[in-house]
Formats: structure tokens, sequence, C-alpha cells
């Protein structure tokens, strides 16, 4: 029988929320609001399960802040790792400095 | 819930939640002198293996943190045990600490390591027993100094431990309180940082202080990026660097970054600092220590002992395994966050209401085991 799992959306803006219990199976669902979304996958405690569409390209987002980019569409239900999450640390670096107009000398120490 | 807390004033108006006698080695070649000094009359030895042999901003840090060490509100009196050669010397170390009694011993001035350990447990047991005279008065929360730490950190840490930390973080800012936390984990996060500076040269000098360490590292022929997340932050789920260093940042809540402090300098002013903490873990707690912390909140996942001198250290973590497994070093069991039976502003409260009762005198675990260690990373290679 399919489970109903506990989870953890740290920030509004979250496009994934954490897996609290112990493993959760795929068919296993998650409950948010009037939303149910069933898993698509197994995912075990503490990893990241989309609870929205995440576009090609597009930013996972956890504890309000873009962690990493989509290598392919992920649908709500997929567990998000390395297999379709990209670390992209120096391009949000620099959107964010850029954006609160932090001229700084970039990581290869030219002058931005 | 109370807001003021009872402590020792001290005569340069800041205000001690402890009142250690501290005994000071300026170099490792006084340090088995100090600690025996300490040991005779129950003080408490700040010993290292620093102190000579060292230069330019090596030097430096090494002094900052000796004389922040020795200016430490819960220190209430001060012995500064020199061998006499050394580059750092005991009388610059001590002229530097204001507002409580500081005596200097110098083993080749006094003639001997004996003659050291004779005069020196003589004083030393004078000055605890003038320490011991002392009061505490009342104070309010607006006084306190918070020092945020995580290690050993794992699955539990930025879901439960990190978060709820953070909450308290918050909470003693929003009564006019202090925090420092370190730059240890946040690689990954400095532009996030950046921007929860309060000005842009403050959100410069962390962007830099990370680029600084990046490039050290490049130096070395290594990168953050082939280690970060590490094998085992994979199979806990953690995927980017950005996402490990936002779950370290928990423990600091949502405040504004009022300022960047180099290591052992203490904050010049109320709200969150972030101070440059390159090292190991207990490195890292030594530098915040030499800051002036009152305490240090310190949140592990697979647990951890470590303690310090003069500062207490409360322990939070987010794994009931470890918390139970555990007990006799880790103050705080938030993992009944993860089992969906406590609220992470509960979990707050919780370590906000403890922080104010250790502040009041109650004894965190590692405090009462007496686990004390100090440590100085070094810049460079001794000379």
């Amino acid at each position: 029988m399919a489970m109903k799992g506990r989870f953890l959306i740290h920030h509004p803006k979250d496009n994934v929320a954490v897996i609290l219990s112990e493993s959760m199976e795929k068919g296993d669902t998650i409950e948010i609001g009037s939303r149910t979304i069933p898993l698509r996958a197994s995912i075990p405690f503490g990893h990241k399960v989309a609870i929205r569409e995440i576009p090609k390209g597009g930013y996972a987002v956890k504890y309000g802040q873009k962690i990493g980019k989509a290598k392919r569409d992920i649908h709500p239900g997929e567990h998000v790792h390395c297999h379709n999450l990209e670390d992209v640390v120096d391009e949000l670096r620099a959107e964010a400095l850029k954006k609160a107009k932090i001229e700084i000398e970039d990581w290869r120490g030219k002058a931005s | 819930m109370k807001s003021q807390f009872w402590a020792y004033e001290r005569g340069d108006g800041k205000v001690g939640i402890r009142n250690h006698l501290a005994i000071i080695s300026t170099v490792h070649c006084s340090a088995t002198v100090t600690q025996r000094i300490a040991d005779a009359v129950g003080a408490t030895a700040v010993i290292h293996q620093n102190g000579c042999g060292q230069v330019g901003a090596d030097l430096e840090q090494t002094k900052r943190m000796l004389i922040g060490m020795g200016s430490h509100p819960n220190a209430g009196a001060v012995i500064v045990v020199g061998l006499g050669c050394e580059a750092i010397s005991p009388e610059a170390v001590a002229h530097r600490i204001q507002g409580k009694p500081v005596e200097v011993l110098t083993i080749q001035k006094i003639g001997g390591t004996t003659r050291t350990l004779q005069q020196g447990i003589q004083l030393a047991q004078r000055m605890q027993l003038a320490l011991s005279q002392q009061k505490r008065q009342l104070f309010g929360m607006e006084r306190l100094i918070l020092a945020v730490k995580c290690g050993g950190s794992g699955p539990s840490s930025g879901i439960a431990a990190n978060p709820a930390l953070g909450i308290a973080s918050d909470r003693l800012i929003r009564k006019g309180g202090t925090v420092i936390i370190g730059t240890e984990s946040l690689y990954g996060c400095e532009h996030l940082l950046a921007r929860r500076a309060i000005s842009r040269e403050i959100a410069r000098d962390i962007v830099r202080c990370f680029q600084r360490i990046e490039e050290d590292a490049k130096r070395l022929g290594h990168s953050f990026k082939e280690a970060n997340p590490s094998p085992g932050n994979k199979r806990a789920g953690i995927t980017t660097m950005t996402e490990k260093a936002m779950g370290a940042l928990a423990k600091a809540g949502k405040a504004k970054i009022v300022g960047f402090l180099k290591p052992g300098e203490s904050p010049m002013g109320k709200g969150l600092w972030i101070m440059e903490t390159r090292g190991a873990d207990v490195g890292q707690i030594s530098k915040q220590a030499a800051g002036g912390c009152h305490l240090l909140a310190f949140t592990t996942d697979l647990g951890n002992p470590i303690g310090l001198p003069l500062v207490p250290v409360i322990k939070n973590t987010g794994n009931g395994k470890t918390y139970r497994e555990n007990i006799e070093d880790i103050d705080i069991d938030t993992s009944p966050l993860i089992a969906g039976a406590m609220r992470v502003r509960e979990a707050g409260e919780m370590i906000l209401a403890k922080l104010l009762d250790v502040a009041n005198g109650e004894c965190t675990k590692v405090e009462v085991l007496g686990f004390r260690e100090f440590a100085i990373p070094r810049i460079g290679s001794a000379l």
C-alpha cells in the first residue's frame, strides 16, 4: 500500500522538498495542501524530491535560493540529485554579485 | 521567556558568564609550566604550539588570538607565562589586556621552571581566592555574544540542528545581542553572504576572503570543487556546493551581516558578524573564542566532543541515534524535529533557553568533562 511520507519544505519559494521519512518507495505519496504528489522513484531520508516542474536549464530552489541547474526536465515526484542537477556555483555567484552591484575581481583574478 | 542573565562585571565594561583565572603561555616552550600552574589551582590553561619562529600575518594572528583570550570576558584575571626569548613577549600581551588583574611570569627572568612553578602557584592561588569573592549581577540579553559552529555534519544538520540554532541566533539578535559565524563550511554561498552584508565594503571583504581561500587551494594544486560535496555528503542527499553551504549557513538564521572580523578579532557592535576561521574544527572555534564569544553553540550529526578553555560549548544534534550514543557530550536533542514531534520555532526557543541557563552558570556536558581544546592555525610555514 502506498505510504504518505513526511517531508520538509525549507522556504515558500522552494521547488524541492526534503524527505524526512526513513525511506520512501516509488508510488508513495507526499501531500502539499490539496495536492498529492506520487514519487516517481524511491527516495532516501534527507534527499530531495521535486514538488514543481523544473524545466531543463531551470534552477532547483532550496532554502529559498538557487542551488543548481536542471540537466533535463524534472517533473514533480522525481528524485533531484546529481543525475539530473548540475552544480553551477560559479554562475550563481557571478549572477548574485552582479545583481547586488558588488564589483569584485572574478575568480580568475581579472577585474569584472 | 526570561531575557536577563547573571554575570560578572569587568572593569572594561564587558560582562563575563564565567570567572576563570586564565593562564596563558605566550610560546610553546612555556606550555607545560603554564598547564601545571593551572592544574595546581583549578585555573584554565590556554596553551598552543606557536609564539616563536613566526613572521608577518602569521605572528600577528597568534598575538591577536593570545590577547583575545586574555581579554576574554569569561576570564576574571590573567597570568601570562613566557620563556623570555620568544617572538611574542609576555609583556606585549599583558599590556594589551584591560579591565582585570594581569600578571606576568617569565621563566628565564625568574630563573628556571621550578622557581616559576612555585612563584606561579602562589600567585595563582591568591588570584583564584580573589576571583571567588566576586558576585554575579543581573544584565540584559543584549550583552551576550554567541558563536555558532557546525562540525561532524551530516544529513540531519541542515534539516534540524542548524535551522533550530538559526532561530535562536535570530532571537538573540532581535534582543540586541551579538552572534559570530565563521567562514568555514560556507564555500559556495559567499554570494548570498555578500548580499546579506549591510554595506558593499563588508560584502567585498567577505567575497575576497573566500577568493583567497580558493587561490591558496589552487596554489597547492587543488580546488574545493573537486572535494565538495564529498561522497558522504552525496550519500546524504547533498547535490551541490551551494546547497551544502546553505545548510551550514542556516545556523546563523536570517539576520543581516554587520561586519567582517579577522581571526580572533572582537565584534565592534551588535548583530551578526562573520569571522575568517580557516583551519580545522579546533582552530576555528579557538578563533571565535579569541573574538570574545561568551558561549559557543555547536551543531553536529555524527557527534563531536570538543570544548574550549574559557568558553562553554553547547552541543546540539538532530540525529537521535547520535544523541543517545553520545549523551555525555551533547546537551540538546533536536531530532524530534525530524520525527515531526517538534516545530523548528519550539526547538529554537529551547536552544535559546538553554543558552541563557548556561550564561547563568549552568554547566554544559563537555565543560564538566573538562574538554578544553585550543589551537592557533598557522598562516604559511614556520621559519
